[in-house]
């Protein structure tokens, strides 16, 4: 969808922050930004909801709060929605909450505990092994490296990701990746459907114009289905 | 509840975890262990492990090219958002710059967690259009002859920049370079050494 979150060339959003180019600035600023992280982290270990549930979320935020909210606001609207609407925890149950408890007080970086439960270590263990995104293709790839292809006209309102800035481009197969989960169906069936994965390269004119500012090329990761063979 | 509000985030961030914990979808303790996992055991300094051998090992670097997803692994890096790279390197010809312009991909247990400017819109919008002057903000000034090769993470894969190596570092040992490398040049936004 071409939500608050699909931002690739779009203009007046501003400078970027001269704060964010403080040398030594932490990457976590505040207490609550690791802690969202790491409850969002074991919200899809449990099998609340998967990571392409998690970004769809956030691309269903108000224009104006995605644009000019804190970076873990994003994450808070999105696991707060989906664990509303599968019912886990309901809204009012947070604003509850909220209220009874006040004005938090948390830990600054937190020590790693001295033993971990079983929960806790299989979290550890997943950050370090990771979740592979990859699956069998059920079909080979239909664009040989070097294929020139057009990016379709394609607007879902449904989670994909389709930079809308490569809408109708025409670029070069610049490697076949295989199969991968195709985010639309894991995000809106929670099925695992794998999608032939591309990386394309488009050039800045053809994405920009001929009175393009810069010269340069741009690559994406594009799914098959969103693209089609150039004429 | 005031989206805005860096007060109000926070006091919900604490009343979500609470309620997350009471209905077993988390743990305290727990979360202060993977906050520390990440803050501790995560960050720039694996990468630099990476680029560094790569710097001093020919047939590293030939591999980290090829399948940096298999080189990365060797070196223990790979974990969560880190399942499946590619390694894009610069020469004295052609600079490459990576973004998330639909959020914030990034290769967390190779790199930690992504630095304020690269999760919020501005960068994401503006470097796949305008990218050297983007990289002239972060005090990036290349050459015209520089090719700009711009990289949207917007599938799984993640992507690591190798920067150059700075002139008069022959003979250094990967432990006298990585102090050099730093996490905005393997993202592209730096360059090591000498003008950097």
């Amino acid at each position: 969808m071409h939500g608050p979150h699909d931002v690739g060339g779009r203009d007046g959003l501003g400078p970027i922050a001269t704060e964010f180019l403080e040398p030594g600035i932490p990457d976590w600023r505040y207490p609550f930004e690791g802690r969202m992280h790491a409850v969002t982290a074991m919200a899809i270990a449990k099998g609340a909801f998967n990571l392409d549930e998690q970004r769809h979320g956030i691309e269903l935020m108000r224009w104006s709060d995605y644009t000019d909210s804190t970076y873990y606001a994003h994450w808070l609207f999105s696991v707060e929605k989906l664990l509303n609407d599968k019912g886990y925890i309901t809204h009012d149950e947070i604003d509850s909450r909220m209220a009874e408890l006040g004005t938090p007080s948390m830990t600054p970086h937190p020590e790693k505990p001295a033993t971990l439960s079983p929960f806790a270590a299989k979290m550890v263990d997943v950050l370090w092994k990771g979740t592979p995104h990859d699956l069998p293709a059920d079909a080979p790839p239909a664009y040989d490296v070097g294929a020139t292809v057009r990016v379709r006209n394609l607007h879902d309102t449904t989670h994909n990701r389709l930079p809308g800035y490569l809408n109708r481009a025409t670029g070069v197969i610049a490697k076949q990746y295989g199969a991968f989960h195709d985010p639309a169906a894991s995000a809106h069936q929670q099925a695992d459907v794998p999608h032939q994965l591309y990386m394309v390269r488009f050039t800045s004119t053809e994405l920009w114009g001929d009175a393009a500012a810069e010269e340069f090329d741009l690559y994406a990761d594009l799914f098959e289905d969103y693209l089609e063979p150039a004429n | 509840m005031d989206w805005l509000s860096l007060t109000d985030v926070e006091a919900r961030v604490n009343a979500l975890e609470s309620l997350m914990v009471e209905k077993g979808l988390a743990e305290h303790e727990a979360v202060d262990a993977v906050v520390a996992s990440f803050e501790n055991d995560m960050g720039p300094v694996n990468g630099a492990k990476v680029v560094a051998r790569a710097w001093t090992d020919p047939e590293y670097k030939e591999w980290l090219l090829r399948d940096a997803t298999a080189a990365i692994a060797d070196m223990g890096f790979t974990g969560l958002q880190t399942e499946h790279m590619v390694a894009v390197e610069n020469t004295a010809d052609r600079h490459n710059v990576v973004v998330c312009t639909l959020c914030s991909c990034y290769p967390w247990t190779l790199l930690g967690i992504p630095p304020a400017w690269f999760k919020y819109p501005q960068y994401r919008a503006r470097v796949v259009k305008e990218p050297r002057s983007v990289l002239a903000e972060f005090g990036v000034e290349l050459p015209d002859d520089v090719k700009i090769d711009v990289w949207d993470s917007s599938a799984e894969i993640r992507y690591l920049v190798i920067p150059r190596r700075p002139e008069g570092t022959d003979g250094m040992t990967v432990d006298e370079l990585m102090p050099l490398i730093s996490r905005d040049s393997m993202v592209g936004t730096a360059l090591v050494g000498a003008g950097a």
